[in-house]
């Protein structure tokens, strides 16, 4: 192994440990533990079916918001912790190229935020088929694939936010509730510019086997699973990009 | 001429704020101190020789390497940064070791470096404290291992001294003359010029982002005695010290404050070529017989002298 992949394994691990034991934890526990909750209660209510938890659950709670608010913290602290702390100074001087160290810690987020928010998807289905219909143990299988690659998508546009701008948090949190939770539900083809809207059309697309569809279809109006999946696929890649090449130009004079 | 590090003509600007103007210097193997009042451009110029800023214009090389672009040319130096910023949660010996791990090194390695590492900077039996629970002093010596733990032959130290206590202080300047031993090539900052000359061979001068003088401790010296200091000196007779004084070669100027009956008099003298100046006052005061509480010099800190070598640029052949 040389020394340069050596270090680069080495910056991936330590990362992911410093953002385990980090308060943003702590906190999407609290958000799933929430969910959880909401979900716990109205299973006790009702019979869920799969079409009620593809619209309630992951259309107008988990998706829009749990989700992403989940992810914000660990994309935008990926780098930005480092930046914040002013501990920066010690990654750049070392003999790591920028758009490695770059990559590196988006890397480390990706086993910790994928458990959380991937999980946290399991746990909800799992506590809605205790009470529910027998199609919701198929449920999860519907919609992990586009949220894994929503998530992976959200971690790379936050990541891009923290090394483009000071207050990424900030920029992010106004993202989410603005892009996600409010375009995200209006008529139109402005709804496109959220990230939710691809996870949506695939979950539409490979759910409706299910009775997953949007509520009306005339207001929603989804793509096509291939084409929401490819979109998903070059947002990521877009941002990946787009926050390598920043990176490995921008002067960080913040830093220790 | 082997210099590990050279600056060439480099400027460096934050909007329309110049932070190294034209800055062009070689530094080679031993100690070289970077002296400057604060704002002088010291710690831009350190961020540039690291790799973490680019030049505006010009160019900054490490072993012959671009460092702002090439990774591998800062798997040669170690830095340690003038800011007291840490991953707070860990200890002394996990963040060297991280650091050490940082550069490549495998991990036996890298636990016998950092071990080695903090035993020379007198951190060997406090390094499994938590970095928040250590004092300034320490939190010095950590940032000075990790900045040495993968034994780089450039060294570039921003303030390495500061909070350092007097005793810590000698024992980093024995380390500091142990690095300059090893033929490894060490900058270090400060805006207090007796601590780098007590340390360095050659002294850079900066100040408004340029290099003002450069070349050796004695040669700065020289150019240092030109600069008129300053001095007071408490006298029950400040009109006859005054009278003997003006005469001198030395003197610039005299102002006599005679006292009150209660208050001594007291002389105020601008004086070229103090440390000569010094040498001969004891035997000017005793041939007269003349009484002296004290002198004391009143602006020999380097912020003033930065500011008479500031009215022209002097180059000093080293």
């Amino acid at each position: 192994m040389t020394e340069q992949l050596r270090a680069w394994t080495f910056l991936v691990t330590y990362s992911l440990r410093r953002q385990l034991f980090s308060t943003k934890v702590i906190v999407a526990a609290g958000l799933l533990g929430i969910s959880c909750l909401l979900v716990l209660l109205a299973s006790m209510r009702r019979t869920i079916s799969p079409q009620w938890f593809g619209e309630v659950v992951t259309l107008a709670l988990y998706s829009p918001f749990v989700f992403p608010m989940l992810l914000l913290g660990f994309g935008t602290g990926a780098l930005g912790d480092d930046r914040d702390e002013g501990t920066l100074g010690y990654l750049l001087t070392r003999p790591l190229p920028r758009s490695s160290i770059y990559l590196g810690k988006l890397v480390a987020t990706l086993p910790i935020a994928l458990t959380l928010a991937i999980g946290g998807l399991w746990l909800l289905c799992s506590i809605a088929s205790r009470t529910g219909t027998p199609e919701m143990a198929d449920v999860f299988g519907v919609l992990a694939w586009p949220h894994v690659l929503a998530a992976i998508a959200y971690l790379s546009f936050f990541h891009f936010l923290a090394v483009a701008f000071r207050h990424s948090t900030i920029i992010a949190i106004v993202y989410v509730l603005f892009i996600e939770v409010f375009l995200g539900t209006v008529p139109g083809v402005i709804k496109r510019v959220s990230i939710r809207f691809y996870s949506s059309s695939m979950t539409f697309d490979s759910g409706s086997r299910l009775g997953i569809a949007p509520p009306e279809d005339l207001v929603f109006q989804p793509i096509s699973g291939a084409a929401a999946t490819a979109t998903l696929m070059l947002i990521t890649a877009g941002f990946l990009a787009a926050g390598t090449w920043v990176f490995a130009r921008r002067e960080f004079r913040d830093v220790t | 001429m082997n210099a590990a590090v050279v600056v060439h003509g480099a400027s460096k600007w934050y909007g329309a704020v110049i932070g190294v103007n034209e800055v062009s210097l070689e530094i080679e193997p031993g100690l070289t101190g970077l002296l400057g009042p604060n704002g002088a451009g010291k710690t831009t110029l350190m961020k540039l020789i690291t790799g973490q800023l680019r030049p505006s214009i010009g160019e900054v090389r490490v072993h012959g390497q671009p460092v702002w672009r090439r990774a591998l040319a800062r798997k040669r130096l170690g830095y340690s940064p003038d800011g007291d910023r840490f991953h707070e949660e860990l200890t002394g010996f996990q963040f060297v070791y991280s650091m050490a791990r940082l550069c490549g090194l495998e991990r036996r390695d890298a636990r016998q470096r950092t071990e080695r590492t903090l035993a020379r900077v007198g951190m060997a039996d406090r390094s499994w404290k938590r970095l928040r629970e250590c004092s300034k002093g320490m939190r010095q010596r950590i940032k000075l291992a990790q900045a040495l733990v993968h034994a780089p032959d450039v060294l570039v130290l921003d303030e390495p001294l500061s909070g350092v206590d007097p005793p810590g202080r000698l024992e980093l300047m024995d380390l500091f003359r142990e690095l300059k031993e090893e033929s490894r090539t060490v900058l270090i900052s400060s805006h207090i010029l007796e601590e780098v000359e007590a340390v360095t061979d050659r002294v850079i001068l900066m100040a408004h982002g340029r290099v003002i003088a450069s070349g050796t401790v004695a040669r700065i010296r020289d150019l240092m005695d030109d600069y008129p200091l300053t001095v007071r000196i408490v006298t029950d007779r400040a009109r006859e010290l005054a009278a003997e004084l003006i005469a001198h070669e030395r003197v610039v100027s005299v102002r006599v404050d005679e006292g009150n009956g209660v208050e001594p008099g007291r002389v105020v003298l601008r004086v070229r070529g103090a440390e000569h100046f010094f040498r001969e006052l004891p035997s000017l005061v005793t041939s007269r017989g003349l009484d002296v509480r004290s002198v004391e010099p009143l602006d020999a800190s380097a912020a003033a002298i930065f500011d008479y070598l500031v009215g022209g640029r002097r180059e000093v052949d080293s």
